[in-house]
């Protein structure tokens, strides 16, 4: 997602121009540490502009970050319109053993955001000074995932379902029942026993990669979710429940939960459980043989990122336990 | 009143407080500038409300400690980490006695 911001080249809102591109990188950071250094470095540009870029005509600041999902890269551009001027040019190294009566007062600024990014470049173009600078993310430093996918269609369990709408939320996390809307903005699914309605208003389809990234684990209920999820119009191409299901799994630190009858959606895409340790429901144990899942005769099982259970009623320790694993 | 030199003597001690960005740093420039010329042996930052510093905020430091000279003794105490973490990066910790109180 790319932000984009424009201030007035004011020192006095300098506070103000801090707070609002913190905000931005707090959707991405959680880091205290990395998100101090990150504000440094976009104070230490913004004086630089605010007092070398407009000595003689007034102008903005272009401010923009944007987060790349798939590199776990932060990008900040910090743009002028003063005169064109590379602050790198310079040489910016400080002599960190120097004595204290040898350190020069200046160039401390550019020292910071050369070292705390692991790669700055200027260019001009477009009559604007750019200057580009890129962070790579680790893992532990982002913004922890708090959601949870619980894909949804008609014929569920009612028990379960009902149980996942407020337990995931009570454990701190937000439940996000998901299912295929076939272009409505939501749909009442009905449940098996007693044909209670659900209303469902989210899709799977199009939750693109850094909404993806929010979720910290997805769930295949029991009844007929996956049986109806696993429907394609085209026999050429994937469900797109499994094409959704193919991302979730490629993402190690999402955790994968199949329940009772939810395996049946993995068929298409077996290869992704092929050879993984998991329970299904007893009605299942061919259709497990077929995809080559290495079976365990237990209620749940747990498999790194792949949580299993046996049949439906075993929900509240199958989520308990997806729980504690996200809380681990 | 100052807002950040608390007392001016032998030992003197200026609290840095809330925000210290580009915008602040001057105020605490001047203030500190009242230090200069004093007979000063001690000078103690007390840190423990510093929320941010950035460079502005260390030329500040490091012009107060340049214009003491290397006999005053510069302590900063209860600084939080993340406050640290740019006195580090600056090299700037080597000429302080970093600690969490100031006794004396």
């Amino acid at each position: 997602m790319l932000k984009n911001m424009i201030f007035l080249p004011d020192i006095k809102k300098l506070p103000h121009m801090l707070e609002t591109i913190m905000q931005e990188v707090k959707k991405y950071v959680s880091d205290e540490k990395l998100l101090n250094r990150l504000k440094i470095c976009s104070e230490e540009i913004l004086v630089n502009i605010i007092d070398y870029a407009y000595t003689e005509e007034k102008g903005n600041i272009y401010v923009s970050c944007e987060y790349l999902t798939k590199q776990h890269l932060l990008r900040f551009v910090f743009a002028d319109e003063g005169i064109p001027y590379n602050p790198l040019a310079k040489n910016c190294d400080v002599d960190l053993e120097a004595s204290i009566e040898d350190r020069p007062i200046g160039g401390l600024g550019i020292f910071l955001y050369t070292t705390i990014m692991d790669k700055v470049e200027y260019k001009y173009m477009n009559k604007k000074n750019h200057l580009i600078l890129e962070k790579n993310l680790p893992r532990e430093t982002l913004v922890k995932p708090r959601k949870i996918a619980v894909l949804l269609e008609s014929d569920f369990y009612e028990p379960e379902i009902e149980y996942y709408s407020h337990c995931f939320n009570d454990a701190g996390f937000e439940v996000h029942f998901l299912s295929r809307l076939w272009g409505n903005d939501s749909l009442t699914f009905t449940g098996h026993e007693e044909r209670k309605a659900f209303q469902c208003s989210e899709s799977f389809e199009f939750i693109d990669d850094r909404e993806l990234r929010e979720y910290a684990a997805v769930i295949i209920p029991a009844g007929y979710t996956a049986d109806r999820l696993r429907y394609t119009e085209d026999i050429k191409k994937l469900p797109p429940a499994c094409a959704f299901l193919q991302r979730c799994f490629a993402d190690k630190h999402m955790i994968k939960g199949i329940i009772c009858h939810g395996a049946w959606l993995m068929a298409p895409i077996h290869e992704l459980v092929k050879g993984r340790k998991m329970v299904v429901h007893n009605n299942l144990l061919g259709d497990a043989h077929l995809m080559g899942i290495d079976y365990v005769d237990e209620d749940v099982v747990v498999d790194r990122d792949l949580v299993s259970a046996r049949t439906g009623d075993a929900h509240q320790a199958f989520a308990q336990k997806i729980i504690a694993l996200l809380k681990n | 009143m100052a807002k950040y030199v608390m007392e001016i003597g032998k030992v003197s001690k200026v609290k840095l407080h809330g925000h210290i960005d580009a915008s602040i740093a001057p105020e605490i420039m001047d203030e500190l500038r009242e230090l200069v010329g004093k007979d000063i042996q001690t000078l103690v930052l007390y840190a423990d409300e510093l929320e941010y510093i950035a460079s502005a905020g260390i030329r500040a430091i490091v012009f107060i400690k340049q214009k003491l000279g290397a006999k005053v003794d510069v302590y900063l105490c209860g600084a939080s980490e993340a406050v640290l973490d740019v006195f580090k990066m600056t090299g700037i910790d080597r000429f302080l006695n970093i600690q969490d109180t100031f006794e004396g």
